[in-house]
């Protein structure tokens, strides 16, 4: 099957005193082309399943797969079409904005030139261009995200997957960042991770609710709103809420 | 990238401080190895900045999470990027310092082998110092890092061949020229810091294999265990005899005369002024072995003279002759003998007057002699040397002889006077 593909993927944690706790199990899920929100509860294994599809973690069973490529048997091929963008972004310290995207793209494959010139695209699709010189450790919690999203956005990938990307951001960045989202996820696989069910809006097209380990529910954002009871305010808050307590 | 690499700012005061060390622990001598050897005594702090400058890279990393995050590049190219500037900062206090030692000490080529194990070293502690990074919080590893080297380079089976020769005093100067640094040194060197290198990329991650840690600590105590084992069989100096054919060999009047380049350039007195002693030697025609060489006395035949020159002035170079020609007898060496060296000095003193060495030179080596020679039984040197002197060339050869083989089963004689 073509596309960013979840296969039967088992992950547990151990917990000291507690053995083994299954986070996802036996999970298979594809990401289509376009922006999804991964939707679930604090806890629910959004970070997990993300992780698992940047290859930071391996899974107990199962595979991830691009396309034709594995990301166990081809990993580096894997790693160099899917860009990751964690939870918690940390600055290497000292490194300008510019040096900290630069050096991303270095990481994931790019040639030294390519990189730089990457990094200044990548800077203006974030709007950091002004401060690509400063020192990224000394940005704001906002700003330091951007820079992240940026290292993401580096490498032109086939699939991003950004873990609460929003969080922290004033509201002026979160408009930026949701236009941001129809531009990059006019012809790539885009999965966007929040708790927030606020936060969807029309800049997602698709939905994917990750609850007791497996995906709940994963289909287009109308579909998804069309779930919630008749007459609600918050149309995903609602259907989100029904989802998780089983309520119809 | 200059403003964000402490390497990078380190390399100038690293530099200027090795130099300055290097500069007070040589002399101008015209040694090559001697020389090197004392630019990489300086390894010891030298590669404490190294180490300190990776692990501070390492810690960059670790802070930014790139270590553990999934990138292209392998974690071993990550490694050699990072460490690359610390490395250089080694290389070039390293080169400088060897340059500077080798101007300094007019010493022309430097001892390239040195140079080279002294390199894997700068590249065996970035490594680690980058692990010490990785690990552990900076407050820790960086002081660590400083002082770690020292602690190990005094750790003597860890052979790090540059120290132990600073330690041991093994130069190839003056007074050791016909010595080679002896290969095993080199090699045990050389294991101990690519055993090193190995090591620390299997714990750093750069280098996979299944049971990573396990077989980092086997690689590791294999080394050291192998490492060691060449420390041990090479001794506290190590040492070879010189390769011979290095050696410039003329004839004079018969007999071989046979020194290191190092002391036969044209601007040196050796040659000339041994010339000079071989000539006026055979004029008078007293018993001269056939061949006299600077090679150590370990590698020469019994009719070889060993030559053990370290000064380059006329009177110097005889003084060195005469100590040749009067050597101390091997039953000297045996403990609980009770040998006076009065008769090995007035032996000495002869040669170097027969030599036409200068007055001042006699008074300056043997003037307690010459002040008090009742003191010690003997009479008076310099009428013994005149008498010596105006006697028939049998009896003079006589007496020569009959004083040498008393010196030789360590007695001393109760009549110095020409039989």
């Amino acid at each position: 099957m073509h596309g960013f593909l979840y296969q039967d993927i088992t992950f547990s944690r151990r917990r000291k005193g507690q053995g083994e706790l299954a986070v996802l199990e036996r999970l298979t899920w594809h990401a289509p082309t376009g922006v999804t929100a991964l939707l679930g509860i604090n806890g629910a294994g959004k970070s997990t399943l993300l992780s698992i599809g940047a290859t930071a973690l391996m899974p107990k069973s199962g595979k991830v797969s691009l396309n034709e490529l594995d990301s166990r048997d081809q990993q580096t091929q894997f790693r160099a079409r899917v860009a990751w963008m964690p939870q918690q972004y940390r600055a290497v310290p000292r490194l300008t904005v510019r040096e900290q995207v630069a050096y991303s793209g270095w990481l994931k494959g790019m040639s030294r030139d390519d990189s730089w010139r990457g990094a200044t695209e990548a800077l203006v699709r974030v709007a950091l261009q002004d401060l690509a010189d400063r020192p990224a450790s000394e940005l704001s919690g906002g700003q330091q995200r951007r820079v992240g999203l940026a290292g993401a956005l580096v490498h032109d990938a086939e699939v991003l997957l950004l873990d609460e990307p929003t969080s922290g951001l004033d509201p002026e960045q979160r408009a930026m960042f949701r236009e941001l989202l129809v531009n990059i996820g006019a012809d790539r696989t885009v999965v966007v991770s929040t708790h927030d069910t606020g936060e969807i809006t029309t800049a997602y097209q698709h939905v994917a609710v990750l609850h007791a380990g497996n995906i709940a529910f994963d289909g287009a954002l109308q579909d998804f709103a069309a779930r919630a009871p008749a007459g609600s305010e918050r149309p995903i808050e609602s259907a989100f809420l029904a989802l998780i307590t089983g309520e119809k | 990238m200059l403003r964000i690499l402490p390497a990078v700012w380190l390399t100038l005061p690293t530099l200027i401080l090795s130099i300055l060390y290097v500069t007070k622990a040589i002399y101008p001598n015209n040694y090559g190895v001697a020389a090197t050897a004392g630019a990489t005594s300086s390894m010891a702090f030298l590669v404490g900045f190294v180490a300190m400058t990776a692990a501070w890279e390492a810690a960059r990393l670790r802070r930014g999470g790139i270590w553990e995050a999934p990138h292209t590049r392998s974690r071993l190219d990550i490694t050699i990027i990072a460490v690359t500037p610390s490395i250089l900062l080694g290389a070039v206090v390293l080169l400088g310092t060897v340059v500077d030692a080798s101007v300094y000490g007019q010493a022309g080529m430097p001892e390239i082998r040195i140079v080279a194990v002294g390199f894997v070293a700068i590249c065996s502690w970035s490594l680690v110092g980058f692990l010490a990074g990785l690990r552990l919080p900076m407050s820790v590893s960086l002081p660590s890092m400083l002082l770690a080297p020292f602690l190990w380079f005094a750790f003597v089976p860890a052979l790090p061949v540059e120290w132990l020769r600073h330690l041991s005093g093994m130069y190839r100067d003056c007074c050791r020229i016909g010595a080679d640094i002896a290969p095993a040194a080199l090699l045990a060197g050389l294991i101990m810091n690519v055993t090193i290198i190995v090591a620390a990329l299997y714990a750093i991650g750069a280098l996979r294999m299944r049971w990573s840690r396990i077989a980092a600590t086997a690689m590791f105590v294999t080394g050291v265990m192998v490492s060691s084992a060449f420390a041990w069989n090479v001794g506290p100096i190590p040492e070879i005899a010189r390769d011979p054919s290095a050696l410039r060999c003329t004839e004079v009047g018969g007999t071989g005369l046979c020194l290191w380049p190092e002391h036969d350039s044209p601007t040196q007195l050796f040659r000339p002024t041994l010339t000079a002693v071989i000539v006026e030697l055979a004029r008078q025609d007293l018993p001269i072995p056939g061949r006299w060489s600077e090679e150590l006395a370990s590698a020469t035949s019994v009719d070889t003279l060993t030559l053990d020159l370290w000064k380059s002035d006329p009177d110097s170079i005889r003084w060195s002759i005469a100590q040749g020609l009067a050597p101390w007898p091997a039953c000297s060496k045996i403990p609980n003998t009770s040998f006076s060296d009065i008769p090995i000095d007035v032996l000495r003193g002869w040669w170097f007057t027969a030599m036409g060495g200068s007055e001042a030179m006699l008074q300056e080596n043997l003037g307690w002699l010459i002040a008090e020679p009742s003191a010690f039984g003997v009479p008076p040197i310099k009428e013994l040397y005149g008498t010596v002197g105006a006697a028939s060339v049998a009896s003079r050869v006589a007496w020569l002889e009959r004083l040498t083989s008393l010196v030789a089963e360590c007695q001393s004689p109760d009549d110095y006077s020409v039989q």
